[in-house]
């Protein structure tokens, strides 16, 4: 595995010519992948079904019995929680007549999913253990191998549930077998719980939703409140350097530079928490801001701003250890990207976490998912979280108001005549080529 | 399981303890019973159905899915006993003890389902006298 600094990404990966509107420059990526019918046919039939995606967090199904539906395109799967603590996933459909097992969420009580329909009964690790009436049915089409609920491979990690429907896939720990992971590792998502999960339907590709966050070069324009003051380059688009590994898709952004010589590192990182903080509700705990707060007020009179940084950082463990909610070695991670459609930011054990979800039948419609997690005390018992389904765009958070804005502006335009491709720049939005890049991989097998 | 509530199920004399983050159907499966149902849990088929005779107000307020499959039950099973006090054991979440009746009798798991066992049937819808907490 090799990951590459502002790389250009590999040019051996073969474009598959059965692929319509296949990258073939990885700099320009045709419109049509945006909205194109068959393009996203066949993304359901060929990325959606064989790639490993988050289905649920393990707390939507916190006890034995409890069940999550996951819908992915025109497919539903359950996610059940077993007896013995494990976690696996079905196609959602009776081998009956296909009647859908479990809705939205819930549970499956004295270990017993049945059918809506005829009654067919399931125990929770998917065998048919009892058919109404089974005399009148042919014999040979009703064996355990006719009956038995389809699988799909599970993967558990980081307080998540990823699904693979295909069985003949790599595994989970290939898949995800790169820095990223060991990234991920350290921002203690086992240990965080959720705060708020909010969807809303966004007017775009799903793709244009998530490629908001995957680039910072957006940031001067969409944000300006995180610029503040700021023309042009004196905001150095050049600060970030994007990381992704060529082979699964995954992304990552190390800073590498000075953002800006109009603000020191540390006013630039007051800029960012004072509008984080009530801009997305949850990208570090009010006391963690407060404690920041106290700090930079001895600036500069009884601490430099280096000071300054390294001390409030110290204080945030000591005051986690103190009210035993420890904050996890990794204090933070800039836009990290988990291939097809999670992205994420982490800062002193809070996360953010996004699913982009495309839609059943329409292209130019998706879903977007946040998830807000924060350290709780070692132990503390799963809560199953309350899905909250946001109506307009100014119910979300004002930072994430810019973001969608510029997701349903940038699908209007996708259409327009001479319009044939995306441009895109190798140094700042290389995490969006490889992604496509990836993509196609998929679709061309 | 601190503040467990006791039901009483007549007429068969059976003792249920139910805890407070379960159900009575939930209670009955875990201290060894076959309740009687076909949905196992879901404010479906009715067949857990009880009457309620003693503590309807020490159970928590029936939902709306719940109040329209009792209000078919009602219509049917029960047109001549307009005054019965009806809930779903796989609804029922209590704060205090109960006493209810059930038709059938609750069946030691691992019996055939649904109390089919190899006696005959005899039981016959038992008409309890309702003594408080009517809806």
């Amino acid at each position: 595995m090799v990951s590459t600094e502002r790389s250009v990404t590999s040019h051996d990966r073969a474009t598959d010519a059965t692929v319509p509107f296949a990258v073939v420059d990885e700099v320009l990526v045709p419109a049509e992948r945006f909205y194109d019918a068959e393009f996203f046919a066949l993304e359901r039939d060929k990325l959606w079904s064989s790639v490993w995606q988050l289905a649920a967090r393990l707390e939507d199904v916190p006890q034995p019995g409890d069940f999550i539906e996951y819908v992915i395109t025109d497919r539903s799967y359950l996610i059940v929680r077993q007896d013995d603590g494990s976690v696996k996933a079905f196609e959602n459909a009776c081998r009956h007549r296909a009647t859908v097992l479990g809705t939205g969420c819930g549970t499956f009580h004295g270990g017993k999913m049945v059918c809506p329909f005829h009654g067919w009964r399931f125990e929770l690790d998917g065998e048919c253990s009892f058919i109404y009436s089974a005399r009148g049915f042919r014999p040979d089409t009703i064996t355990p191998e006719h009956t038995h609920l389809v699988e799909c491979q599970v993967a558990t990690r980081w307080g998540m549930v990823f699904i693979n429907p295909d069985l003949s896939a790599p595994g989970f720990d290939d898949f995800m077998d790169c820095e990223l992971a060991t990234q991920l590792d350290e921002i203690g998502l086992d240990t965080a719980r959720v705060d708020w999960w909010r969807r809303i339907r966004i007017e775009s590709n799903w793709k244009i939703a998530l490629e908001a966050f995957l680039e910072a070069y957006h940031i001067l324009t969409t944000h300006p409140e995180l610029a503040p003051g700021h023309v042009d380059d004196e905001y150095n688009a050049d600060a970030m350097s994007y990381c992704v590994d060529p082979e699964r898709g995954h992304g990552w952004i190390n800073e590498s530079g000075v953002v800006s010589e109009l603000m020191s590192p540390a006013e630039n990182m007051m800029v960012n928490n004072r509008v984080m903080l009530p801009g997305v509700e949850g990208w570090l705990t009010q006391a963690q801001f407060d404690t920041m707060e106290e700090f930079w007020a001895r600036v500069p009179d009884e601490l430099t701003e280096d000071e300054f940084l390294v001390q409030f950082h110290a204080q945030v463990y000591v005051d986690g250890e103190a009210i035993g909610v420890p904050v996890p070695p990794r204090p933070s991670l800039g836009h990290a990207y988990v291939f097809p459609n999670s992205a994420l930011i982490s800062y002193l054990g809070n996360t953010l976490w996004y699913r982009f979800l495309p839609d059943a039948r329409d292209p130019e419609v998706c879903t977007w998912e946040i998830w807000c997690l924060s350290q709780r005390p070692v132990g503390e018992p799963l809560v199953r979280p309350e899905l909250q389904e946001l109506a307009h765009q100014r119910e979300l958070p004002p930072v994430y108001q810019q973001d969608a804005s510029n997701m349903e502006l940038q699908q209007r335009g996708i259409r327009s005549r001479g319009f044939t491709h995306d441009v895109y720049a190798p140094r700042y939005e290389n995490m969006i080529t490889n992604m496509h890049q990836l993509l196609d991989a998929y679709l061309g097998r | 399981m601190t503040h467990s509530a006791t039901v009483v199920v007549e007429p068969w004399g059976v003792t249920i303890d139910v805890g407070p983050s379960e159900t009575m159907f939930d209670a009955a499966l875990r201290q060894g019973w076959q309740w009687p149902t076909n949905c196992f849990g879901q404010c479906r088929c009715t067949v857990c159905h009880v009457c309620v005779l003693e503590g309807a107000d020490m159970m928590d307020e029936p939902s709306e899915d719940e109040l329209a499959v009792l209000a078919s039950l009602r219509r049917t099973l029960y047109a001549r006993q307009p005054d019965i006090v009806l809930r779903l054991a796989c609804q029922i979440r209590l704060h205090g003890d109960a006493r209810v009746a059930q038709r059938r009798r609750p069946q030691p798991l691992g019996a055939a389902p649904n109390g089919e066992s190899s006696e005959p049937d005899t039981d016959t819808l038992t008409t309890p006298e309702v003594t408080d907490g009517q809806h």
